[in-house]
This record gives C-alpha cells, structure tokens and sequence, in this order.
C-alpha cells in the first residue's frame, strides 16, 4: 500500500472514530435512534415501498404457483384489459406497481369460479384481496416523483 | 452512418459490448469522433448481464478513502440525472442479529457516515428500527436473535436497457454498431502498432477488416484474450457470481445476509423480480461458459433461509452466472479508486493503437469510459472537446413523463403505460404515436407486459438481430415462464417484420429455446419441472 493511500485510510478509520463517539453520545441522551417506522414510511412511501402484512408474506409464495394454464381466464371470463390470469403473472409481481391497476375492475371477474378451476391452486381471491387493500392504502397517490440528485457539483478533478 | 468496408480508417474501434464498451463508443461519438462498436453477441450479454443490476455508491470505501466514496456516489448521481426513467429505489433492510460480525452501533455509525453522500444521488438518509419495527415492516424475518434493523437505499437498474441505451445514443451521434460480431484478430503494421481488426459475423460467417486509429479494447473478462491477440499479456483476476432470479418481488425490501463464510450476501427486489446472490469465486474457463452448481444454489439457500425462513418456498425462475473482470491487483484495491478499474494504453508494451479498460464496476462505468476516452484522445493527439456524458440525458432520460396522461391520451392501460414509461422514458409518446392502434394494448409477453406496438418499435429501432435479444430490449420472455409462452409469437412478428422464412423463424425458437433450457433445470423444482419440461417439448419445432 502507499504511503499516500495509507493516510487516506488513516483519515478514515479516524473519521469513522469520530463518529462512533459522537454517535455513543447522542444514543446516551437519544434512545431509540433516528427513525423508526413512521420515519420509513414518510421517506419511501411515494414509492410504495411499504410493509407487508403477515397475511401477504404468508400469501406470497402462493402467487409464484401459477403456471401460466390459462384455465381460470376460460372461468372468470374477461373485462378489458384485466383477465384472471394476469392478476399473478403480471400485474402483481411487483407490489409497489400494483396502484397501477386501478384503472381495472377487478370485482367485475368471477374470482371462485376461476379459484376452482386452478390446477395448482393459486390463491386468486386472496390476490385480488390484496390489490384492493393496497389500491385502498395507497392507490391514490400519484406516481412517484423522478428525483434528482440534490446535489451534482463540476466533475471531481482528475485523480491521475 | 459510416461504412467501415471503406479504406478511410475510422477514428476508433471498440471491441465490446458490455457497459462499459456501449458508454465508450457514447462518449466518443458525443465528441465527434468517428467509431465502430463490435459485439460477439447482443448488448450486456457479458457481466452487465448477469450482475446485480444496482448503481451503488461505495459505502464499503467508507473504511479506507472518503473520497472514494464521494466519487462513486456522484457519478451514481450522474447516471441518475441522465437516466431517470430507468433507476428504481432499492431500500434495503439490515437486520442485526446478536451473533453478527458488526454489532448495530457500529453499523449505524457507518450509515450515519454514508448520509453525508447521499444527496449526490438523491438517495436518502438512514433510518434505525427496532427489531419489533422490523418485524412490522418484514413479517418473514427470522425473529429469533434479532436486535434491530437499519434501512438505507440504493438504485437499481435494468443494466441490459442502460446499455442499450448508450449504444443506441452512440448510433445517433454517428457511430456504427455490429452485434453477432466478434473481433477475431488484431491489425498490426510493421513497427507492431494495432490498425484494427479482422472481425468475423457470428450470423453470417462473413470476415472482413475494419481500420482504426485506436482500438479500445472492453471486453471485461475477455479482455486479456483480445490483448492477447496483440501480444500483450493482461492480468487480470476474474471472478464467477451467481444470481438466482426469483418470478416476481418476494420482499418490499432487499436484505443484506451473512453467509456462513462471512461474506455479504443479496436479496434484492428487482422490477418484477427478485435476485439473491452472488457467489464470488475464481474462475479459470471460457467467461461464455459457465454452468450454475448444486453447490452454489445452497449456499445462497443456506444462508438465506436463516433471515428469511420462507425462501425455500418460493419460485426461482432462473439462474445467471458471470465473471467480474477483475484486476490482478484487486486485493489492493484501497491503494487508490483507480486501481478499481484501470485504463492502459499499450504503446509501452510496443502495441501503440491499442487501449485497454479493465476492472470497475457498472456504478463507474461513466467515468470508466470518460477516462478511457480521454486516453483515445491523448493517443490521437487531437484537440476535442470534453465529456458531456454526466449532464446529457439518455434516449428517454430527457424530461419525466406523466404516466396517466400516457395513459388516457393514447388509450392504454396504466399498467402498461407504466411499464413503457419505465423502459421508454420521454420515448414512449413517439412510441405509442407509431404504433398502430389495435397493437397498442395487444399483450405478447403476459409475464412483462410487452406489447406487440413496444416489439415493433424495438425491432425496428433498437439495433435487434435475434429473438433472444428482444429480452435485452424490453425484457420480453423475461417472467416466470422465460419465454415459454411467448417465444413462438415474438419470433413470428419479428419474422413477418424482418422477413424471415418459416425455417428462420423456427431456427431462432429452437436457439432460443436451447440456450434458455442451460440455465433452467438446475433451479426448476416439482410441478414447475414437469410442467416446462412438457412445455418445451410441445413447443421445440
Ligand atoms: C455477479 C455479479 C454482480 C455484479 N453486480 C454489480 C452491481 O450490482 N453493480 C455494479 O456496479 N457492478 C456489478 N458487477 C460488476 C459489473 O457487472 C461489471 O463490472 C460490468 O458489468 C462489466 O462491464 P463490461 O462492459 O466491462 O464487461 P462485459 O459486460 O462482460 O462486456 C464485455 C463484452 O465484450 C464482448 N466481447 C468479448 N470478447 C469479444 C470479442 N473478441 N469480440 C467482440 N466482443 C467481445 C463480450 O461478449 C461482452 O459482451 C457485478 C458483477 C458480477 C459478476
Ligand atoms: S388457472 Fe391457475 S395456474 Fe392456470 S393461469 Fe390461472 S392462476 Fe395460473
């Protein structure tokens, strides 16, 4: 290592040595840290990157059954762009895209019908469940804001 | 367009198209200079395909150089300000548990550390939880031995688009692309200078010559093999990961895992999927050959299953494996941020015209091809203006789009608007305005919502010669089925657009078929073994 870089590290080690006593102090007068939950959620909710609840984590794997038969399409018939199928194929895989489907009616497809004819039984009513609850929670909002870098000072100078 | 047939050389020769070689061949074109881009198969079919699809800031230099730090996060907010359609928020969940490594303060003095550099990449402080917050926010964790958790964010990309775009920028300023094509050979002249390469079509078998002034050599873990073709040796250290690709989000979060050898492990939300990984290995053979292990799915398994106990559960849909083009001298990698990457200009090895960049990371590959284009330059010895690719936007980066307004003017459902959006940026209105109206809505790839107006359009204007590239174009068959259910539409509408034959059109299914099914069985599991096994029979022609 040169000399050079073995300063760099010096400083480092000593700047994080810093802030582990500045940190030990503010934890002696500050319990419970910065944050917490509503700290989480008043950053990512823009972005939907929310909690699961219990009955979603147990749900999930359940969604990655489906195999694509198309036999539930045949039960529930269709409405629009929204077909039985699509609930755990595609418009479900990513939780925090799931506002996107408030344009469908989802109440208009006979969900039982197409739960029964599923060969390796997905859990379709409990999927669209879930839709409803998450369109109810934060379904409203308007997609996320495309941030920018808060700061983006000159190119950093050239190193070599 | 130049046509490289011509006797007049080009200016420059890039040999890769990975991230790193398609920003190169941008930065290039973007400062006038004349260049041929040369790839022996698709865009990002090399490392950037298999990573782990993050633009990350460097918190781990935190220990060794602050600076380094800085750097990194700034040019992560570059590539945030020039593609903003592309980066999603990864936010990532650190639970600590009473026998780890690190306990939770002095974790938390890390992050405290890494919220200074934040704002550079718009990325946001960290946030400290208890373990019953924890719990509340991921119900799946392991419980038992939890002390707490920390949060912070990073940016995840779709790396193969981002690569993609750079290339097709490049085109638009000028320069040549050829996919399919690999460089067989380096030219050479008297005094043992490189003007060029022989490069041969992977489609055709067609060889010709294309001259260059300077040829950048940036083919990642292939590097050494083209510096080999100049007799000049390389070192380079590479380094096999794997990922396993999960169908669709199994987390909100990604988690950070300690895996039983100490090492940092991922699982990361991933657009409509998640990836747990990565191994990091040695690796001697072909990068073009690698094979995901029994071995290797373990233990990630393993060490997964301790934090989040349900993982056995859920669906892999595949598996992706990749060298890291590594420096020999990684391990003194803190002696200096450009011992990450290195660009070496081969006229003291006695091959002038040659450049080679190696090393790095996909988070750096902006100032990587800056500097490395700055070497170009310095070796043609002419006055050229600056870079300019950390302030102008990408294809679609240029202004941010209302997704509803997509989706009520051009009557498409907000789901796919959104997803159009997502990989078209500004783009998607001329995309939509193209199409024709009942393709607008039409579905071909259900997993991804890609319709069959978004495959025109890329088959059209995106530089695609195979079915398999449409995935690194639009990520179609890239859901749970991995094409399975779609293959055979896109290779007809690709077809009836390029004019293939029957036999064509088949011959592109079979390939496709053949180099998906490579990857697959060894992480297929029960029914859905049975079930793709039948499937590929039926669909095989
Ligand atoms: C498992 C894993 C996870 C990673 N995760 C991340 C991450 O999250 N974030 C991050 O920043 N970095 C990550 N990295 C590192 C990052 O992926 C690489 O540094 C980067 O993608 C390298 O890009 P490249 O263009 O240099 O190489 P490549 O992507 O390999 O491109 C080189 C190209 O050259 C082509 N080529 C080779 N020989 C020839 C020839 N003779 N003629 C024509 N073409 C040729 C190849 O086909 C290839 O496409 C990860 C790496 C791995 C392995
Ligand atoms: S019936 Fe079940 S397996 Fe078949 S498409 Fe519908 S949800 Fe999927």
């Amino acid at each position: 290592m040169s000399t050079a870089a073995r300063l760099r590290r010096v400083a480092a080690l000593g700047r994080l040595a810093v802030g582990y006593s500045r940190h030990t102090m503010s934890r002696l007068v500050r319990r419970g840290g910065w944050g917490g939950l509503a700290a989480f959620d008043a950053l990512y909710r823009r972005d939907r990157i929310s909690r699961l609840t219990p009955e979603e984590r147990a749900a999930l794997a359940g969604h990655g059954r489906c195999i694509a038969c198309g036999l539930c399409t045949f039960a529930a018939t269709r409405s629009g762009y929204l077909t039985a199928e699509r609930l755990p194929l595609q418009l479900t895989r990513s939780l925090p895209e799931v506002w996107a489907t408030r344009d469908l009616a989802l109440d208009s497809l006979d969900w039982a019908a197409a739960q029964a004819v599923c060969p390796t039984n997905v859990p379709l009513g409990q999927i669209r469940d879930l839709v409803i609850t998450r369109l109810e929670a934060d379904g409203v909002l308007p997609p996320a804001p495309q941030l920018a870098p808060a700061v983006l000072p000159v190119p950093p100078a050239r190193r070599r | 367009m130049i046509t490289s047939t011509s006797d007049e050389a080009l200016d420059l020769l890039v040999v890769g198209g990975g991230v790193t070689g398609a920003g190169v061949a941008r930065d290039a074109a973007l400062r006038g200079l004349r260049v041929c881009l040369v790839e022996q198969r698709d865009f990002a079919s090399g490392t950037t395909w298999g990573s782990s699809g993050m633009i990350h800031g460097g918190i781990r230099y935190l220990e060794h150089d602050w600076e380094t730090t800085r750097i990194s996060c700034l040019d992560s907010g570059y590539i945030k300000r020039i593609a903003p359609h592309l980066l999603f928020p990864v936010v990532f969940l650190v639970p600590v548990y009473a026998d780890a490594k690190l306990g939770i303060e002095v974790m938390e003095v890390g992050l405290e550390a890494y919220d200074r550099f934040q704002p550079y990449k718009a990325g946001r402080p960290h946030v400290r939880l208890s373990a019953d917050e924890a719990l509340i926010l991921e119900p799946g964790l392991n419980p038992r031995g939890l002390v707490g958790a920390l949060t912070m964010d990073e940016w995840g990309v779709d790396a193969a688009r981002l690569v993609v775009l750079n290339a097709l920028d490049a085109r638009a300023n000028g320069a040549e692309l050829r996919t399919w094509t690999e460089v067989a050979g380096l030219l050479r002249d008297g005094s043992g200078a490189v003007t060029g390469a022989r490069v041969r079509s992977r489609l055709t078998g067609v060889e010709e010559e294309i001259r260059a002034a300077v040829v950048c050599n940036a083919a990642g873990p292939w590097a050494a093999e083209v510096c080999a073709m100049a007799g000049v040796e390389l070192q380079l250290r590479p380094a096999k990961g794997i990922h396993l690709v999960y169908d669709r989000r199994i987390t909100n979060v990604a988690l950070s895992i300690e895996a039983i050898d100490g090492r940092g492990l991922l699982l990361v939300p991933h657009a409509g999927t998640t990836l747990l990984g990565t191994t990091d290995d040695d690796h001697y053979g072909d990068p073009e050959r690698l094979d995901v292990t029994e071995d290797e799915i373990e233990y990630l398994l393993q060490a997964t299953e301790r934090v989040l106990p349900s993982i056995r559960q859920h669906r892999i849909a595949h598996a992706t494996a990749a060298v890291r083009p590594t420096l020999h001298r990684w391990s003194r990698y803190e002696d200096d941020l450009s011992r990450e990457y290195e660009v070496f200009d081969h006229a003291v090895d006695g091959a002038q015209g040659l450049v080679t960049v190696a090393g790095g990371k996909m988070s750096m590959f902006r100032k990587m091809a800056e500097d490395a284009v700055d070497a170009v330059v310095r070796r043609l010895g002419r006055g050229l203006p600056a870079c300019t690719t950390h302030r102008r936007p990408l294809p679609g980066g240029g202004s941010p789009v209302d997704v509803e307004d997509v989706a009520n003017s051009m009557a498409v459902p907000l789901h796919l608007a959104q997803r159009l959006a997502g990989r078209h940026g500004d783009g998607v209105w001329a995309l939509l305005r193209e199409a024709e109206a009942g393709d607008r809505g039409t579905v071909v790839c259900e997993c991804e919502g890609v319709t069959r107006a978004e495959l025109r359009h890329s088959i059209r204007h995106e530089h695609v010669e195979r079915l398999e590239d449409l995935y690194r174009r639009v990520r179609c068959t890239g859901g749970a089925c991995q094409g399975m259910r779609c293959c055979w539409a896109a290779a007809q509408l690709m077809g009836a657009e390029r004019g293939w034959s029957p036999a064509r059109v088949g011959d592109e299914v079979r390939a496709f078929l053949d180099a998906r099914w490579r990857d697959r069985p060894v992480v297929l599991r029960g029914v859905s073994a049975a079930q793709e096994e039948l499937t590929r029979g039926a669909l095989t022609p």
